[in-house]
């Protein structure tokens, strides 16, 4: 409002002063356009405080806060002050500040009962930001201090279910049980919680019992491969000493206890693998090449029982390949080959035996590299001149 | 007798409390065959109000290490004789505490038969009680899972009757083992039965694949009382339902003929079930002799 002079008590003064209204423009009124902010800049009228004061700005508001924080005051008022100042926070869902607030209270208070609500306050500002190992802690501190306290209790167990601690949550449930056996919200809890714990426990056994059959089945896989009598050969694990004559056979023996389950989990990385069927057999993948033209072609499941001739027929039989540009490569037409990588030799592979005769030829070795393990034949025309030039190597 | 009774009872009660005491498990097989009879049975409990409370008596046996002096299994029978009173079924079965709850998970307490087999004849007790049944078998209280799990064993379910079963009956595992002592098993299986009393029972217990466990549990169990009683229930699991007006099998009016021939029946097949023992056993002692002799 307009600003006084000092006051005369006399009445004289007041007459003056009062006829002065009467003739007087009434300055510094309120006007449409800036009533609000005016209304807003009292303390008493705000909507909504601002984030920091100004004291130039907003001078009552600077007043009536250092009263409240006046240092003078006693340390108790000064914490339920605080508190109420927290509260307030926390209805208007800013919960940092309140959490602000309440530590402040907390430093001052010397009060167990009101410490016990200031951090049961603080739990509770903690877990709307998500801080949830916080306000367990506030929860626990609360709890340690007054064992009864309901919010507190209800709080804690709250804690727990956001993190996934169900057991932890049902203790908390059972011990505030203790203290108030009706408590409806601790008995939801406790039976959410319970629930929860015991989902848990049926997806680990899932996960357990999961685990369980793939290991069975690579084992399976592994025990086959075995039986087949196929050598294998890991480049990276180098064999032992004495890998000639009779290290021949126990090179292979230790290619084949080295190629444990693990190794085996790699075939999963490249999408194509051996595989164990119904029945029995393996169905391998198979690449070939063909280094006359550079091109591959690769049969994800090769059934072992099959013949590449059976297959060839199939690939070359009708159409021969865009690549085949000299049209040469009918089935009859064709050679295979796999490589001894130990001899780097070509042996020649006859197309009408089973893929899993060859695979028990007694120098191949199926050979894992790396991420990739797959069979891989040559394939070339007959007396072609890339024969030539391997015959020369 | 009673009288004297009562004088010695508030001490043996006050007694039991101390979790120092020596003697509190003799305080409990006395207490447990004082309630036995319904009207001693009162006494104690009227005592035990006044004295402990009944949710002290609770508390007290949901703590295996209440006393470290003593094991207090016999609490178990204790308790399953008092849930023959109403006052204390009511209590147990209070839906604004916790209770019963907290005795479900002893129906797979290994330590102690006692214990186990008296908090298993407390829920049989309290389902007789078939205004409780829906709450029972609500998620409040989930008292399914914590009656089938003693009788379920590792055996593998189609994936399908799997994905019906209660979450605590999935994926067990493969040394999973059923309840070895035959008396509990009967009185899990009484227990399954009367909460098949009710319509809203017989949908939940056949919603929650109960029948596949039970099917599987009679190809495994030996006893021929323990097989009848599964019978019963399998029964009813896949029977269809009763007519109008007979849909809570606890609350139906046998007329006294049908009563009568139902009593015979029953004899009857006791009497069948004792031969039937009978030559199992001579079967038994048959083949080992026959395997001795070889």
């Amino acid at each position: 409002m307009a600003s006084t002079d000092v006051q005369d008590d006399s009445d004289d003064g007041m007459d003056a002063f009062m006829d002065k209204f009467k003739s007087q423009r009434y300055k510094n009124a309120f006007s449409e356009k800036n009533w609000e902010q005016e209304f807003n800049k009292i303390p008493m009228f705000m909507k909504t405080a601002p984030e920091e004061i100004d004291p130039k700005q907003y001078p009552e508001l600077a007043c009536l806060q250092s009263i409240i924080h006046d240092e003078d005051r006693p340390p108790e008022e000064q914490a339920q002050s605080l508190k109420d100042e927290g509260n307030a926070y926390f209805k208007e869902k800013n919960y940092k500040n309140a959490v602000v607030a309440y530590t402040a209270a907390l430093k001052k208070c010397g009060d167990q009962e009101l410490n016990a609500v200031l951090l049961t306050n603080r739990a509770a500002s903690h877990f709307h930001l998500g801080n949830m190992r916080s306000a367990l802690n506030d929860a626990a501190a609360a709890k340690k201090i007054k064992p009864d306290h309901l919010k507190a209790l209800i709080r804690g167990a709250q804690c727990c279910m956001e993190l996934r601690n169900f057991s932890g949550a049902v203790q908390w449930c059972d011990e505030g049980l203790k203290a108030h056996p009706t408590d409806n919200k601790l008995r939801e809890l406790r039976a959410t919680a319970d629930k929860h714990k015991r989902a848990a426990e049926r997806d680990a056994r899932k996960a357990k019992a999961k685990e369980k059959k793939l290991h069975g089945e690579k084992e399976a896989l592994l025990g086959a491969i075995k039986e087949r009598g196929i050598k294998l050969f890991q480049p990276m694990n180098s064999c032992p000493e004495g890998s000639e004559g009779e290290g021949d056979d126990e090179c292979p023996s230790a290619g084949i206890a080295q190629l444990n389950l693990d190794t085996l989990s790699s075939l999963e990385v490249t999408g194509a693998q051996v595989f164990l069927d119904e029945q029995g057999t393996l169905h391998w993948p198979v690449l070939f090449v063909y280094p006359e033209h550079q091109q591959t072609d690769f049969i994800s499941a090769f059934c072992e029982n099959n013949s590449f001739g059976d297959h060839l027929s199939v690939m070359f039989g009708e159409e021969l390949p865009p690549w085949d540009t000299d049209r040469k490569y009918h089935p009859q037409n064709l050679q295979l080959y796999f490589e001894d990588e130990e001899n780097e030799t070509l042996y020649q592979v006859d197309p009408n035996m089973s893929l899993i005769k060859i695979l028990q030829h007694k120098r191949y070795f199926f050979t894992i590299l790396g991420n990739v393990d797959w069979y891989w034949i040559l394939i070339l025309v007959l007396n072609s001149s890339f024969m030539k030039f391997k015959q020369s190597v | 007798v009673l009288v004297s009774e009562v004088k010695v009872l508030p001490v043996l009660l006050k007694n039991l409390q101390d979790p120092e005491y020596l003697f509190s498990d003799q305080i409990s097989t006395i207490l447990s065959n004082l309630s036995r009879h319904e009207k001693t049975c009162r006494t104690v409990f009227k005592v035990l109000q006044d004295e402990v409370g009944l949710p002290k008596l609770v508390e007290i046996l949901c703590n295996e290490s209440y006393n470290k002096k003593a094991k207090l299994h016999y609490l178990g029978p204790l308790l399953s004789n008092l849930t023959q009173l109403p006052e204390a079924r009511s209590y147990i079965m209070d839906p604004d505490r916790c209770v019963i709850q907290r005795l479900l998970p002893f129906t797979q307490y290994e330590a102690s038969v006692t214990r186990r087999g008296g908090v298993i004849g407390t829920l049989r007790n309290c389902c007789f009680d078939h205004s409780h049944h829906e709450w029972l078998l609500s998620d409040n209280v989930d008292i399914l899972p914590f009656l089938l799990l003693p009788l379920a064993g590792p055996e593998e379910l189609t994936e399908e009757e799997n994905e019906g079963l209660p979450v605590d009956l999935q994926f067990l595992p493969e040394d999973k083992k059923r309840e070895e002592d035959p008396d509990i098993r009967k009185m899990l299986l009484e227990t399954l039965l009367l909460l098949t009393a009710t319509k809203a029972g017989r949908q939940a217990l056949k919603q929650k694949n109960v029948y596949p466990v039970m099917r599987e549990f009679h190809r495994w169990e030996k006893d021929v009382y323990v097989a009848a009683a599964c019978e019963k229930l399998i029964q009813v699991l896949i029977g269809d339902e009763p007519e109008q007006g007979m849909e809570n099998l606890l609350e139906v009016e046998i007329p006294q003929d049908v009563e009568e021939k139902l009593q015979e029946a029953h004899t009857k097949e006791q009497e069948e079930l004792g031969k039937e023992e009978e030559r199992l056993r001579r079967e038994e002692e048959e083949k080992k002799k026959c395997e001795q002799t070889d």
